[in-house]
């Protein structure tokens, strides 16, 4: 396996660190970041041994699939880094549909691949790939930011709660190393139309263009709490709007969202 | 919307209370406070509508209130050593949940220590200490929704 850059991520500067195989692409990345980053690196690898999901859950990783961190220093708020979430969703389905372009086209023109708030892509419904950040500040007062990514492309984790697929039991015969090359230019496009945080409602009506569940049932655990609703749209901080069952809506930052059925059942 | 206007020139903002005032009967809320600037406006249910400006002023702009967070003020909210959240989002005192908490009370911390995570649209921030000191009170719950601005914990 050999990973490279796009031409247009090698243009703008960034760096790669490939492995053969790693432990977990967001811890290097972020170890990479403390040990003074001086142009964003992107961290790769096809073998993934110990990733890492959302508060500690594993994240698994078939051979063939792809694992991969970017890392860069930014002066933003910790609440602005985190609109980077949607620009990597965007960034991957950019990539998957450059690629595949077929493969992206639904019925009646829609889009087979979605976002599902705040930052999971959806392929016919289930789950292709999961993105988690990790900002840390350093000393000088500036943050790093991760932005770690994992796509099933071969294979999908079985036993999840969930339902999942990966591009290949989809139809979309693509490789690690295709996808990734696509996504490094997609990333460049996408964090050039972000701007530091200056183009958050650019991002925002495009993010709302693939977003998966808009104006269906949805139900989000928010610490002991339940709120149920649909969900309306997304605020120019990335929060998820909900319509309240009882009148009014509120806007969430955090929270286990359940689209659909799920948000109908008692939960 | 829960979100609230933004800041404007007048001392006090009566949209500003009238949209606490809608939200605390939409929700079961018994009080809301906000700062802006420093003006903190605190709206509470079958008590009284409390407007008053600190003596300190407080460098916090408004920031949107989801009606699920129903945490009251607390006694130590204003304590010159408290550490507040940089963002709305999910307070966790532990790396992952079956982790040991990153300090307890009573722990000596370096400036630049990590003290705690908090979470939005997954996207995990660490909380640095800003000072050297002792962890003298935390002020949250493992998993706590927490506001923009609001105090995570005391170090004196």
């Amino acid at each position: 396996m050999v990973f490279s850059l796009g031409q247009a991520a090698r243009t703008a500067g960034f760096a790669l660190a490939a492995f053969e195989s790693l432990g977990s692409t967001n811890a290097e990345a972020m170890a990479i970041g403390k040990a003074g980053l001086t142009r964003p690196t992107w961290v790769v690898t096809a073998r993934q041994t110990a990733g890492r999901g959302r508060r500690g859950n594993a994240w698994a990783n078939g051979s063939g699939n792809l694992a991969a961190s970017l890392v860069m220093v930014t002066t933003v708020t910790p609440a602005v880094a985190a609109t980077l979430g949607f620009v990597a969703g965007l960034a991957l389905t950019d990539a998957i549909a450059a690629i595949a372009p077929y493969f992206d086209s639904g019925a009646a023109g829609g889009h087979r691949l979605l976002l599902k708030w705040p930052n999971d892509v959806m392929g016919d419904g289930a789950k292709l790939a999961g993105i988690l950040l990790e900002s840390e500040q350093l000393a000088d007062g500036r943050r790093i930011v991760v932005v770690g990514i994992g796509v099933n492309v071969a294979a999908a984790p079985e036993g999840m709660p969930y339902k999942v697929a990966s591009l290949s039991s989809l139809g979309a015969p693509v490789t690690a190393e295709d996808v990734f090359s696509a996504l490094t230019d997609s990333w460049v496009e996408g964090v050039a139309l972000w701007d530091e945080g200056r183009g958050v409602g650019a991002i925002r009506s495009r993010w709302l263009k693939r977003a998966a569940g808009l104006g269906a049932d949805v139900a989000v655990h928010i610490g002991r709490e339940i709120v149920r609703g649909t969900f309306e749209t997304i605020d120019d901080s990335g929060q998820l709007v909900i319509r309240r069952t009882e009148g009014g809506t509120v806007a969430v930052a955090a929270g286990d969202v359940h689209f659909g059925a799920a948000a109908t059942a008692r939960v | 919307m829960t979100k609230l206007p933004t800041a404007k020139q007048s001392p006090i903002d009566p949209e500003l209370v009238h949209e606490l005032a809608r939200l605390i009967a939409e929700t079961d809320l018994t009080e809301i406070e906000v700062e802006k600037g420093d003006l903190r406006i605190r709206v509470a249910r079958n008590v009284t509508t409390a407007v008053h400006v600190p003596v300190a002023a407080a460098p916090a702009p408004v920031a949107p209130v989801p009606a699920a967070v129903s945490a009251p003020a607390k006694p130590d909210a204003h304590h010159p050593g408290s550490v507040t959240s940089p963002m709305v989002g999910t307070a966790y005192l532990r790396p992952s949940p079956d982790a040991k908490p990153f300090v307890d009370i009573g722990t000596r911390v370096e400036k630049g220590d990590k003290l705690l995570l908090v979470e939005a649209m997954k996207t995990f921030n660490d909380i640095v200490a800003p000072r050297a000191g002792a962890v003298t009170a935390i002020l949250v719950e493992d998993g706590q929704p927490v506001e923009y601005g609001e105090p995570l914990l005391v170090i004196e």
